[in-house]
């Protein structure tokens, strides 16, 4: 790398940390719908994909760090991956322990990016000999071929449909929403991609904005007043790291660390927040000290999935197949008209394994080295900030209007649309019972599904 | 630094335009919750229409601005898009007032 392209990397890992500590910070903030746009916009606007994957390293320290400091203070999750957090954050907190969780969780942070970098990168550089051999194809029904990395994304995409809330819709929406997708391409007559992605994205949020647009639903949002916010107290907390943590949280911490971050090529990154924090708590007899567990290794875990669900998809297979990859990390997937190619495909054949695995572990230090002592001295206030001066509208506003903007880009007015289509249909699946990302693997595994749809002789 | 910006933010600043109005009728005022948050579907709207306007209105400058400074529009539209929305974002936050009362325990 010359000197300029290391300066802007230290740069925009800075910029990428101060934004997500603020994002992670403000309520109701979904990782993909914060992180995959603007990474996209990056993309677009033809930034080194070297350069975005730096940033992107740093978002996921610094928003998977910030995110579970609302928790702690308040039992408000700061983004979708500190919810499993809330119910061990409100018993510590009832036991006078807010400060406590604060500083576990910001620590095992740290741990859980690191364990994670130096458990992927050594994988994946075992593993990488394999793309070949998973980007080849095989014909499996007549005129029907299928790349073997497919069968990974199926697997992980049965597992989360089987984790979701709502099992059996899930398994059935499957066939249904990719034979849509594939439909409205039909139509366009193009494979168009970002405005479905960014359709899912918003499916929530939309399906609840509309739902508005019903007389007696809109009675069912209605709230009086102002939000109630209480905020806990804290003391002083150490800067040392090494003081924060006990011996077996950063032991627990470390093996599911490293754990996860394997299991996140193809499982969702929420579900193994959830399963192995609830396996530690059930461990211990006492509930606080269940609780603080938990908690603890909880946030480690969230940045170990981010960083591992990225890694192995993005080195070894080439493909998303698992929710990570195909959410947040997605646009590094896709085909990008001002690169001809992926940024996958260019990172990988523009610079080699270790100036990638340098950048990535460069750019978490450097998050870290800002979101740490920052958060460790000024979560409070900078929670008490973003609270009281970020209003909910302008971030939603913000939000659509960036949406809107990619899908007319995509495929002009056609593509506005289709983004609302997808949106309504994936935020009624999620109100039923969904995860979003079978949905997202969903729109990766569309054209081969269908395709294997059309081919069988029933 | 950090000391002072924050606590410039937290205590110097008036909160916001409307914020007396708020303190005086926020016990009554209905909200909606979306996502989590608590808004007013009239300062949404307002919000979002500001950053979409301001964000398409970039978006389409971007081929006279490529053409101005020699590069490629493809790219700079959705810079110049981002950037539209962006500042859009920072009107609204004058323009809509936040929903939630912060207290201690």
């Amino acid at each position: 790398m010359d000197p300029l392209t290391v300066l802007l990397a230290v740069l925009l890992s800075a910029l990428s940390t101060i934004l997500y500590i603020f994002i992670g910070i403000l309520p109701g903030t979904d990782e993909t719908a914060t992180m995959a746009p603007i990474l996209l916009t990056l993309l677009l606007m033809g930034v080194d994909p070297l350069l975005a994957l730096v940033w992107f390293a740093a978002s996921i320290a610094a928003f998977k760090m910030a995110d579970s400091i609302p928790v702690a203070l308040a039992g408000i999750p700061g983004g979708v991956m500190a919810v499993p957090q809330v119910p061990d954050a409100l018993t510590a907190k009832d036991a006078g322990l807010a400060d406590t969780i604060l500083r576990k969780g910001i620590a095992s942070s740290v741990v859980g990016q690191f364990v994670a970098l130096a458990t992927t990168l050594t994988i994946s550089y075992y593993l990488m000999p394999l793309g070949d051999w998973l980007r080849a194809t095989d014909e499996v029904l007549p005129n029907v071929k299928v790349a073997r990395w497919f069968w990974i994304l199926l697997i992980g995409l049965l597992v989360l449909a089987l984790t979701s809330r709502n099992k059996g819709l899930a398994l059935i929406s499957i066939p249904a929403f990719a034979l849509g997708v594939q439909g409205l391409r039909a139509v366009y007559g193009r494979s168009v991609y970002i405005s479905f992605f960014l359709g899912i994205t918003i499916g929530p949020m939309m399906f609840e904005l509309l739902s508005m647009l019903h007389t007696e639903l809109k009675k069912t949002y209605e709230r009086k007043g102002l939000k109630e916010i209480k905020l806990a107290k804290i003391g002083e907390i150490p800067l040392n790291p090494l003081k924060i943590l006990t011996r077996e949280e950063v032991a627990q911490s470390t093996l599911w660390s490293a754990v996860t971050s394997i299991l996140a090529t193809v499982m969702s990154p929420v579900g193994l927040t959830i399963l192995i924090g609830d396996l530690l708590r059930e461990s211990k007899k006492d509930k606080v000290r269940g609780s603080v567990l938990a908690y603890t290794v909880r946030d480690a875990v969230k940045n170990a999935t981010y960083i591992g669900g990225t890694v192995i998809p993005l080195l070894v297979i080439g493909q998303p197949t698992g929710p990570m990859a195909a959410g947040p990390a997605m646009p590094f997937f896709q085909k990008l008209e001002n690169l001809g190619m992926s940024a996958r495909d260019y990172l990988v054949t523009h610079y080699d394994y270790l100036t990638i695995s340098l950048s990535l572990i460069g750019s978490s230090l450097i998050a870290f080295l800002i979101a740490y002592p920052l958060l460790v001295k000024y979560s409070r206030k900078i929670t008490v900030a973003v609270f009281r001066r970020v209003p909910a509208e302008a971030l939603y506003g913000l939000f659509i209007a960036i949406v809107i903007m990619l899908s007319y880009y995509d495929a002009r007015i056609a593509g506005v649309f289709g983004t609302l289509i997808i949106s309504i249909v994936s935020g009624a699946l999620w109100k039923l019972g969904v995860s979003l990302g079978v949905l997202f693997m969903t729109l990766v595994a569309a054209p081969t599904l269908v395709a294997i749809l059309m081919g069988l002789p029933i | 630094m950090v000391d002072v910006l924050l606590n410039v933010l937290n205590n110097k600043i008036p909160s916001r335009v409307f914020h007396d109005v708020v303190l005086f009728v926020g016990d009554e005022e209905v909200f909606y919750e979306l996502y989590g948050e608590y808004v007013s579907l009239r300062e949404f709207g307002v919000a979002t229409l500001i950053s979409t306007i301001l964000a398409l209105a970039f978006y389409f400058m971007s081929p006279y601005v490529a053409n101005l400074i020699g590069v490629p529009p493809t790219g700079l539209s959705i810079t110049l898009g981002a950037v539209g929305a962006s500042v859009g974002f920072f009107i609204s936050v004058f323009l809509t007032r936040v929903k939630r009362v912060i207290k201690e325990v």
